[in-house]
């Protein structure tokens, strides 16, 4: 008799049960660990996503977004990987055309497509990556570049992150009477990832982006930013894995910067936890507080828009100003068998003035809510 | 790239080593690396050569001695030690003593007595320990590392050679593999597993990329008495052998992982496959009857 068993992740760690004991204690001897590097993909992945997201404000049809995405990722020959993107997406609604007022003057209805292209090279130590994006809009069409390296220690508990990249942006400009604007954004980014022991990770990036060109939105009422912007973003993450629960905590926190003046703080939490039957929960919450810009206008008398000299720097939209947010989301997801992964994902925003935390938030903007629904399907073949 | 393979004798058993090298020079020098560590490790922790450390540990039981150990012998202790409280007794490296009641040459059943007598000495958690020191608390007890050394060497023996840059190949000790990585075109080597009914024969091949495939079964040694099979894998609680599985085979990220999980499910008898299930690991069992058990 001659059977033959078809295992293809081959050496997967042990996932629950007293088994974990054996291969923490087994990783605890030096010098035969096994290489943790990081490896490229063994298997292909097609998968497939539908996000449905909707701005809500009482009384207005606002944005809406319906995006269908198809990702694929390919190893080839055991040391690459190819990874591409096409993202259709169909935005609707109305967006205000100052502070949260004046909907109907914004009201678009827009189709968009993105796509993107990686490809990466794994070495022993680390690996090389290059990428492509490219989005376009009727009025907006965006390329970029970009470049990313990984190194890793010899005992792999240290990975180090760098990359590089920059995107050139057009942006139509018809509906304030000029004709076309660009903007140029370079970006740096250098993080490190250190393994704390077996079940700790602790992550740091830092990345800073320089903006030239364009920034002002065309569709709000006397919208004049600086030509300048410059970007900084830490953020700093840590996963701990609870052996006896078998599950996983994920908490980080972003600080972000900008030469407009604003300052934002995130700090994110969530938890998947393994259930029997291929099933993983995950809650989440992520409290955010923005600080405004420099020259973000409060409204002087509500409903009514603040008229200043065209010409000075000056913006009424009100993602600039100074709040408090919350998203409560659950994600579900199945393992079907050793091939297909399905998902589902809930995400509820608010976005509220008065729950910027270190004082009064901005004045007379009404409170704003978000859904996001999200599906997926992935496939993994050989 | 080609392959080179090497084949050698060690720890009782045939070797072997495959390795994907730009050239013979390279080859020689890396699979030479290799075996001298494999021997390295069967030196020092063999209990029959009488100048190892183990040697001397279990020639000082009972004499109150302190016997000094380095830091690799200090983490395969703690090793044994939590392999000992994982499987609640069943795997004890001071259990090898019982080899002395069985004798697979004479196929001979022991009398109940020399068991017991055999069994009063077996207790890991009776072995004293200090930070580099060890005794063993009375005369007759013995460890040994046959339970895990020869997963050891071959977690060794391929570490080394995936730290100089090897990327392709496995080290299989007497039936325990540690991949290195994949063939050198991607595909997983083909590691069959013998009919532990049928010597020669194949009951399964396993496709292993990278990870360790070892197995653990009752036809490595055994005799037949009154149609009843008796093999070397010893219960340490009663000194009788098993004998609900002819054979357990494990796939893991480490060979000392694959081959502990391997042995304690075959100790747990029928409990030893729930024990494999609620711990996730792949597994491939057959069963005394030749029933095939597997995720």
């Amino acid at each position: 008799m001659k059977n033959v068993i078809k295992r293809r992740d081959s050496a997967r760690a042990p996932t629950a049960g007293l088994g974990q004991g054996i291969l923490l204690a087994a990783l605890a001897i030096p010098g035969i660990q096994p290489v943790q590097a990081e490896n490229a993909p063994e298997r292909a992945t097609i998968s497939y996503r539908h996000l449905d997201y909707q701005d809500m404000q009482s009384g207005w049809d606002r944005i809406g977004v319906k995006a269908n995405a198809v990702s694929v990722l390919m190893p080839v020959a055991g040391e690459w990987a190819i990874g591409g993107s096409y993202t259709r997406d169909i935005v609707s609604g109305a967006s205000p055309y100052f502070h949260s007022e004046n909907l109907l003057a914004g009201e678009i209805e827009e189709r968009r497509y993105g796509r993107d292209l990686s490809v990466s090279r794994y070495f022993r130590r680390g690996s090389l990556t290059a990428g492509w994006v490219d989005s376009q809009e009727s009025d907006y069409t965006s390329r970029g570049y970009s470049l990313t390296g990984t190194w890793s220690t010899e005992s792999n508990n240290t990975t180090l992150t760098a990359g590089v990249s920059t995107l050139h942006d057009r942006i139509d400009v018809s509906a304030i009477g000029a004709t076309q604007e660009s903007k140029d954004t370079d970006s740096l980014m250098v993080g490190i990832t250190q393994i704390l022991s077996p079940v700790d990770i602790v992550q740091l990036n830092l990345s800073r982006a320089e903006g030239e060109g364009f920034f002002r939105d065309p569709y709000k009422f006397r919208d004049n930013r600086p030509g300048h912007r410059q970007q900084d973003v830490a953020m700093l993450r840590w996963n701990h894995h609870f052996s006896d629960l078998d599950g996983t905590s994920r908490l980080s926190y972003r600080y972000y910067e900008d030469t407009f003046g604003v300052i934002a703080h995130m700090v994110d939490l969530e938890y998947v936890q393994q259930l029997p039957g291929g099933w993983t929960l995950t809650p989440e919450i992520r409290l955010y507080a923005q600080d405004d810009a420099d020259f973000y206008v409060d409204p002087r008398f509500p409903g009514v828009p603040n008229f200043r000299p065209r010409s000075q720097i000056q913006s009424q939209d009100q993602r600039l100003s100074t709040f408090g947010a919350t998203t409560l989301g659950l994600k579900l997801a199945k393992q079907i068998g050793p091939d297909w992964v399905v998902d589902v994902e809930y995400q509820n925003y608010e976005q509220r003035s008065d729950w910027y935390p270190w004082g009064n938030g901005s004045k007379g903007i009404k409170p704003f809510r978000a859904n996001f629904l999200q599906f997926g399907v992935s496939w993994s073949f050989d | 790239m080609e392959i080179f393979r090497t084949e050698f004798r060690a720890m009782g058993g045939a070797n072997e080593i495959m390795l994907a090298a730009p050239g013979q020079a390279e080859a020689s020098a890396a699979l030479e690396l290799a075996v001298r560590e494999v021997q390295r490790i069967e030196e020092r922790y063999s209990r029959y050569r009488a100048d190892s450390v183990v040697s001397r540990i279990n020639a000082a039981a009972g004499s109150g001695e302190w016997i000094g150990i380095d830091a690799e012998m200090c983490t395969l202790l703690d090793f044994a030690d939590a392999l000992n409280r994982q499987s609640d007794g069943l795997f004890d490296i001071t259990s090898g003593i019982l080899r002395q009641a069985w004798n697979f040459r004479e196929r001979k059943l022991p009398e109940q007595a020399e068991l017991d007598r055999l069994l009063a000495h077996i207790g890991w958690q009776r072995v004293e320990r200090q930070e580099a020191a060890i005794r063993l608390p009375e005369a007759g007890m013995e460890i040994d590392f046959g339970g895990f050394g020869k997963e050891y060497a071959a977690d060794r023996a391929a570490t080394l050679l995936t730290e100089r840059g090897f990327e392709h190949g496995y080290v299989n000790l007497g039936g325990d593999i540690r991949a290195l990585g994949p063939q050198a075109d991607g595909s997983p080597w083909l590691i069959g597993v013998q009919n532990p009914r049928r010597p020669g024969e194949l009951i399964a091949t396993i496709p292993v990329s990278q990870g360790a495939l070892a197995t653990s079964g009752d036809y490595e040694r055994y005799f037949e008495h009154d149609g009843k099979r008796y093999c070397h894998v010893l219960d340490p609680r009663t000194g009788w052998p098993v004998s609900h599985w002819s054979s357990v085979s494990v796939l893991a990220p480490m060979a000392v992982v694959a081959g502990s999980f391997a042995t304690i499910a075959m100790l747990k008898e029928q409990d030893g496959l729930d024990f494999l299930r609620a711990a996730g690991m792949t597994h491939l069992c057959v069963d005394a009857d030749g029933a095939i058990f597997s995720n």
